[in-house]
């Protein structure tokens, strides 16, 4: 049995909108808005790096406990429903959610660790946000949820494969509904990691650029609500689009650095377009994972070549890192949501930032301008730490 | 579906079906629950390459390579691309991480090693799995608590019936810290002594088991030994109902939905982590007259509660009763997690 998949909810909290509203990020990702800047989660000063891509802390409100990760998580994924106008209209033991994350609670994990002088309840509570689990089970208690619900995580294509376990526990008949999304949050955790790694800009994220240098960090959180078609049609939602394909595919080559060639991201996009039954070359928009790294942003351009053909020449290819910074478990789920709002409005959004081109990155990567162009048919693309690789395409309903 | 390969990392000891066996039998002498040192280099060729890895990681990479050993699939050329890994794991490597966090604030930003921070991400075992094993399909990892190693089975199972892949390695990793251990015990989640009663929660344990999952076709065509057919895997959150009553509920459901009669259900495999002494008496009621027959399997006194590795630990154990050739019934995995979060697993059946 396979079920067509539709979406029929969106919600997305970034720095660009910290208030949660999706018509807010749009805007700001089509017009290039920077949302990379000093950082002020924590004191930075003694980093090279002393950017990133952060929602102001005082904007996610306190409300209902939790760490600024939960937050950003509740925010998104109540407006996803909201969206949805998912309340009440489905069986909750045939509804899901799956969560990526990378991170998960690391910010009160680090200040467990930090934190000799606490007091034993401040720990305590600490404590319970730390675990990743934590997060998918304060929202699917919230919804009531009552089927499946799963923490995946598989670095930066954790909010891709996500919402691509979503659409197959849909499509083989196993749910009708699932939530699917990302989270992360920045931390001093994970900036000292990355700097440590030396992947962290000391100017710009300037994805496909000649002179990019780097990754900023980013944070926020995405849901989309996939639904059986049948179903969302029965209830009369208002359909967003369609997931048609889903690949995932490991490099197996090294923890943190991606396979030069990009043989296992092709491979996972090889796989998506295949169970979309389309040609490659009705692919009308890529969101690039972008990085804005040199081996990424190289490694990328040969996966799209690899798997596309000659129409890697010719497709957009956009990376939105560029104004959010990378954030991670929430990456592709946000990246999904673009496509879907591209596909809605016929824009694609800009590679911001963007400056000189590279010749290993021979690709049409939508400079700094967003444009008109009618999608029906895009391709999201996602790869981490590990190896992992995972693309989705969404199409017009 | 069948599981064709079997491989544990345990406090009771390191190997196949031998190993899974010993999860059931006599309690540890090994009071910390704790897997005694091992060189890598005994169950991995380029063992060399993994020198600086975690716990989770080298525990892992053990338990896979035993299992791939015992189910010998073909992983050369495309069968690498048809093959999938799936981690359960809930704490992840908890000793890289500390040690990340303690150079940091010793010795500030230019002192905190890559090498720690790229091991403590927490899909850092599958991908070193993938790379040990050059397998290039589908690789996740999932977060959960006891029940995640059904999880990782429900997923494996979907991606090979979906025909992603032919086949899966599922695996289960978790490694004992102090950190975590402080953790639970700050939380009372975890109890002061062994394991010496149904209602008690057993001290944290550690270790890693792995399992191959394939279609029986397929094992077939490639004249695997096939251990024992999957029958079913149900993973769900408590919604308020009784514990008793929704375990009892859905096991009875599974019966039904697959012809099974609860008097050919031979053992049950009892939950290592919290509630588990309601979980497993809404089994029992739920299982009726035919449960006084029933076999009662506990790894707890072996294992402690080894959380990500646990539901694997407890389903490897299912396998080496269900194939010692006693019986050729049903097994039944009960898990509970601490966030009470429960899963089922249904092995047996019937050979192939």
């Amino acid at each position: 049995m396979t079920e067509p998949v539709v979406v029929t909810g969106i919600g997305v909290i970034s720095p660009l909108n910290p208030e949660g509203d999706t018509e807010r990020f749009w805007t700001a990702i089509r017009v290039g808005e920077e949302g990379v800047l000093p950082v002020r989660s924590f004191d930075a000063s003694s980093y090279p790096c002393k950017v990133a891509a952060e929602i102001p802390r005082d904007m996610l409100g306190a409300g209902g406990g939790g760490g600024a990760v939960m937050q950003m998580a509740r925010i998104a994924f109540r407006r996803a429903i909201a969206d949805a106008d998912l309340t009440g209209k489905v069986d909750p033991k045939r509804t899901g959610l799956v969560l990526g994350t990378v991170l998960g609670g690391v910010v009160s994990g680090d200040r467990y660790l930090r934190g000799g002088a606490l007091q034993d309840e401040e720990m305590k509570s600490l404590l319970r946000r730390y675990p990743m689990r934590a997060i998918a089970a304060s929202l699917a208690s919230s919804a009531r949820i009552g089927g499946p619900v799963l923490t995946v995580s598989t670095a930066c294509a954790s909010g891709t494969d996500a919402i691509g376990i979503a659409f197959r526990k849909i499509r083989n008949g196993d749910l009708d509904a699932v939530v699917a999304g990302g989270v992360d949050a920045v931390s001093e955790f994970s900036f000292s990691g990355f700097s440590a790694l030396n992947a962290l800009t000391l100017s710009k994220v300037r994805p496909f650029s000649r002179n990019r240098s780097g990754i900023a960090l980013g944070e926020g959180a995405a849901f989309l609500v996939l639904e059986r078609e049948n179903n969302a049609i029965a209830r009369g939602a208002c359909i967003l689009g369609r997931i048609a394909g889903y690949g995932s595919a490991l490099d197996a080559t090294h923890l943190t650095a991606p396979h030069r060639d990009g043989r296992g991201l092709s491979s996972a996009i090889t796989s998506a377009i295949r169970e979309t039954g389309v040609e490659p070359d009705r692919i009308d928009y890529v969101n690039a994972h972008g990085t804005g790294t040199l081996y990424n942003d190289w490694m990328e351009t040969r996966a799209l070549r690899a798997s596309l053909g000659p129409h890697a020449g010719a497709v957009p290819v956009s990376s939105i890192k560029a104004v959010l910074g990378h954030a991670f478990g929430a990456a592709g789920a946000m990246e999904a949501a673009v496509c879907l709002l591209a596909i809605r409005d016929g824009v694609v959004p800009p590679t911001a930032n963007f400056e000189e081109a590279d010749p290993g990155c021979d690709i049409d990567c939508v400079p700094n301008r967003e444009r008109s162009v009618p999608v029906r048919v895009a391709l999201s693309v996602s790869a981490g730490f590990g190896g992992q690789n995972g693309a989705l395409v969404l199409a017009a309903r | 579906m069948v599981i064709t390969g079997v491989g544990c990392v345990s406090p009771a000891g390191i190997g196949q079906l031998d190993a899974a066996l010993a999860l059931s039998g006599t309690p540890t002498t090994n009071s910390g629950f704790r897997v005694p040192e091992f060189d890598l280099g005994d169950y991995l060729r380029n063992a060399r390459y993994f020198r600086r890895i975690a716990n989770s990681t080298k525990f892992a990479l053990a338990a896979v390579s035993l299992a791939l050993g015992d189910s010998n699939p073909d992983l050369g050329g495309e069968d690498r691309a048809r093959t999938g890994v799936v981690i359960g794991v809930t704490h992840g490597a908890m000793g890289f991480s500390t040690l990340f966090h303690e150079e940091l604030l010793k010795d500030g930003p230019g002192a905190a090693s890559p090498m720690f921070f790229a091991e403590s991400v927490l899909n850092a075992p599958a991908g070193n799995v993938a790379i040990a094993f050059g397998i290039r399909g589908p690789v996740h990892t999932v977060i959960g608590e006891e029940t995640v190693g059904a999880q990782a089975l429900d997923l494996a199972l979907e991606l090979i019936r979906s025909g992603a892949v032919d086949r899966c390695v599922v695996a289960g990793t978790e490694e004992w810290s102090g950190v975590t251990e402080g953790v639970y015990r700050q939380m009372d989640r975890v109890a002061s002594r062994s394991l010496t009663q149904e209602r008690e929660i057993p001290l944290l344990g550690e270790g890693a088991a792995a399992i191959v999952v394939e279609d029986a076709e397929g094992a077939s065509r490639r004249d695997a030994a096939i251990r024992i057919p999957v029958l079913s895997v149900r993973c769900w959150r408590d919604m308020g109902e009784s514990m008793e009553d929704s375990v009892g509920r859905i096991v009875r459901e599974e019966l039904a939905f697959r012809g099974v009669a609860e008097r050919t259900v031979s053992h049950v495999v009892l939950p290592t982590g919290r509630n588990r002494g309601l979980v497993t008496r809404g089994v029992f009621r739920a299982l009726g007259p035919a449960s006084q027959a029933i076999r009662r399997l506990d790894i707890g006194p072996a294992a402690g509660n080894p959380f990500g590795a646990a539901a694997l630990f407890q389903t490897a154990a299912s396998v080496a009763w269900l194939s010692s050739g006693e019986t050729a019934d049903v097994g039944l995995i009960l898990s509970s997690g601490i966030e009470k979060t429960f899963s089922i697993i249904f092995l047996g059946g019937g050979a192939g």
